[in-house]
């Protein structure tokens, strides 16, 4: 970037004047002498230009792996590499959007001559995700300080962090099922726990499932059956549009943030318990991961859940169109799949959404983060929409997991309880 | 053109003033008296001042290094809502239209939370609403009612808090939103 005034030194000219003529109408030289100093000031102002400075950043972590809450170490060297001296520096670093600074300010103020290095250090909070450090800013002024150039040095520096996928609750799902064994009792007699129905002996039935009570008071045989018990196929969905980033408040995570928390402990869950488990995202960037099993499958998840910009934890602002995306997934859903949609719903638009693709078949539950606050009338108006919101889905017959601030467990053991009464 | 003149008149005034330095006689063409130095003194002084006055609304420039030691942080729903409540008094267009488009807001969700909590259709929730029944809230069934009128005693309060009418109208809705979802489920 060109240079531009400071205006570090304005005054100085004026100062000069009144000093000199005061001095000359009041015969007084010591007067005028300090009218000739304030002359050498205003001619220093002048001299030199902002140095362009050459500078090579160096970023070091203390580690590039860490658990979410972790505190990262970050260094910071910089070296004048170019030829001239750069007596005033002002840098600061460009930390990733997501994350804290909790140690130390990430800036310093300082001189370099060339060949020189400088460091400094701060700490950042690692959270969930994929950071890339933005350029550092370079502020760089001349001796007298009224002069100033701003220019950026990049210097690429990532940090990851993957969360473990951790199931904390099952997830009650719905009784849309897939052929395979699993855990969702279905209304198909057959093999399970719970009893279903009765039905005269066939030849081949397993004596196992004889009903000898019946056989010693009738003499006739007959079969007990029991609710087949199947796995699901079921595909998460994100919400993350810009509109699902809301937060109840200051250093609180946003809506986003917890939607991908609920989504990951959920993916563990289902497929903990055999069920087939895919990901998508409502999002300007696209994520689909067919539904599937097994530990491959779950080593793709956990780094789409923590690295995927679809799920990153500030918004993309890029166009997108949500309807062309939601139908681009109903192409790829499976038919038997149903679908769990995390978003706060925080518009009306996403109620659209969902309640279109439940009337397409697929059973849909909605586990939604509180965003919303009560401090002013506007956070109370939005809280009632939302309330209403929930409303609009559970009379459409959608199940809608209202989750505040207590953790998801607890939410989903509530839920359960008033989803099977 | 003023400016470059000026220039030149300085140059040649210090040119002159260094040429003194060797030639003392070139001194002897002014006449140092009271008069002289003195019309110089006032002279700098008010080119002085006129700099002070010149520089007075000059602000410092400094790079705007920003907070990038903070977190990126997501709004709290409804901040659009508190940003047009905050702009609707007045009378110009804008205001007016701010004030109708809130109102229409807070109306739709007054009929949605009556469908929600007491089970109504979409016209019998807005038949109690025009008729200011939905509430026990004087202010709010004024607000969104068609025949009530502001209790006086609200007024006198309003008055003395300073608050528009239209403001009151949309709080004392919202609490009787919050209330009625709180105790309708």
């Amino acid at each position: 970037m060109s240079p531009v005034d400071t205006n570090h030194w304005t005054g100085v000219g004026a100062l000069t004047l009144l000093a000199v003529g005061l001095g000359a109408i009041v015969e007084q030289p010591p007067l005028l002498l300090a009218g000739v100093a304030a002359v050498g000031y205003a001619a220093w102002a002048r001299t030199g230009e902002a140095p362009t400075p050459e500078l090579a950043v160096e970023r070091e972590l203390s580690t590039t792996a860490p658990e979410p809450g972790d505190d990262v170490e970050v260094t910071v060297t910089v070296e004048n590499v170019g030829d001239a001296a750069l007596p005033d520096l002002r840098l600061v670093d460009g930390v990733p959007p997501a994350l804290a600074v909790t140690g130390h300010a990430a800036r310093l103020g300082t001189a370099l001559r060339p060949g020189k290095r400088a460091t400094f250090s701060y700490t950042v909070t690692a959270v969930r995700g994929e950071h890339e450090w933005e350029p550092m800013r370079v502020f760089a002024r001349n001796a007298s300080g009224s002069r100033e150039r701003e220019i950026e040095v990049a210097a690429a520096t990532t940090l990851r962090c993957l969360p473990e996928l951790r199931a904390t609750a099952d997830l009650p799902l719905r009784g849309l099922t897939s052929p395979y064994a699993g855990r969702v009792a279905t209304d198909v007699a057959g093999e399970g726990v719970e009893f279903h129905s009765t039905r005269d002996y066939r030849r081949g039935d397993p004596l196992t499932r004889v009903d000898w009570n019946r056989f010693a008071r009738t003499g006739a045989l007959s079969t007990l059956s029991f609710r087949e018990e199947r796995a699901a196929t079921v595909v998460l969905l994100v919400d993350a549009r810009t509109e699902a980033y809301r937060s109840v408040g200051e250093g609180e995570p946003n809506a986003v943030e917890r939607s991908v928390d609920a989504a990951s402990q959920s993916f563990s869950a289902l497929l903990a318990s055999g069920d087939r488990v895919g990901l998508a995202a409502l999002a300007p960037a696209e994520l689909w991961l067919p539904p599937g099993a097994g530990e491959d499958h779950r080593a793709a998840a956990r780094e789409l859940l923590a690295t995927h910009p679809a799920l990153s934890a500030t918004p993309d602002d890029a166009r997108f169109f949500p309807s062309i995306r939601l139908r681009r997934l109903r192409r790829r859903l499976p038919t038997d799949a149903q679908l769990i949609v995390f978003s706060p719903l925080a518009d009306d638009y996403v109620v659209t959404l969902v309640r279109r693709l439940h009337a397409t078949g697929h059973l849909v539950t909605t586990v939604s983060p509180d965003p919303t606050a009560t401090g002013t009338v506007g956070q109370r108006l939005a809280r009632v929409e939302r309330g209403n919101r929930l409303s609009r889905l559970r009379s459409s017959g959608i199940r809608v997991l209202d989750w505040g601030d207590e953790p998801l467990a607890v939410a989903l053991e509530t839920a359960a309880a008033r989803w099977s009464a | 053109m003023r400016l470059r003149l000026a220039s030149v008149v300085g140059v040649l005034a210090v040119l002159l003033g260094l040429a003194t330095l060797t030639q003392r006689g070139l001194a002897a063409a002014f006449g140092f008296e009271f008069s002289f130095v003195t019309a110089i003194g006032v002279l700098a002084v008010i080119q002085g001042l006129r700099l002070v006055q010149e520089r007075r609304a000059v602000e410092p420039v400094r790079g705007d290094t920003g907070d990038p030691e903070l977190r990126y942080e997501a709004p709290v729903p409804g901040g659009d809502v508190d940003g047009e409540l905050a702009d609707a008094d007045g009378w110009s267009r804008y205001s007016v239209n701010r004030r109708d488009r809130l109102r229409e807001r807070v109306g739709e969700a007054t009929v949605e939370t009556l469908v929600a909590t007491e089970g109504l259709s979409r016209e019998a929730a807005r038949d109690r609403i025009l008729a200011g029944e939905w509430t026990d809230d004087p202010v709010a069934a004024w607000f969104l009612g068609e025949e009530e009128s502001l209790p006086v005693r609200e007024h006198a309060r309003r008055l003395v808090r300073g608050e528009s009418s239209f403001r009151l109208g949309v709080r004392r809705t919202v609490d009787a939103l919050v209330r009625k979802r709180e105790g309708g489920g």
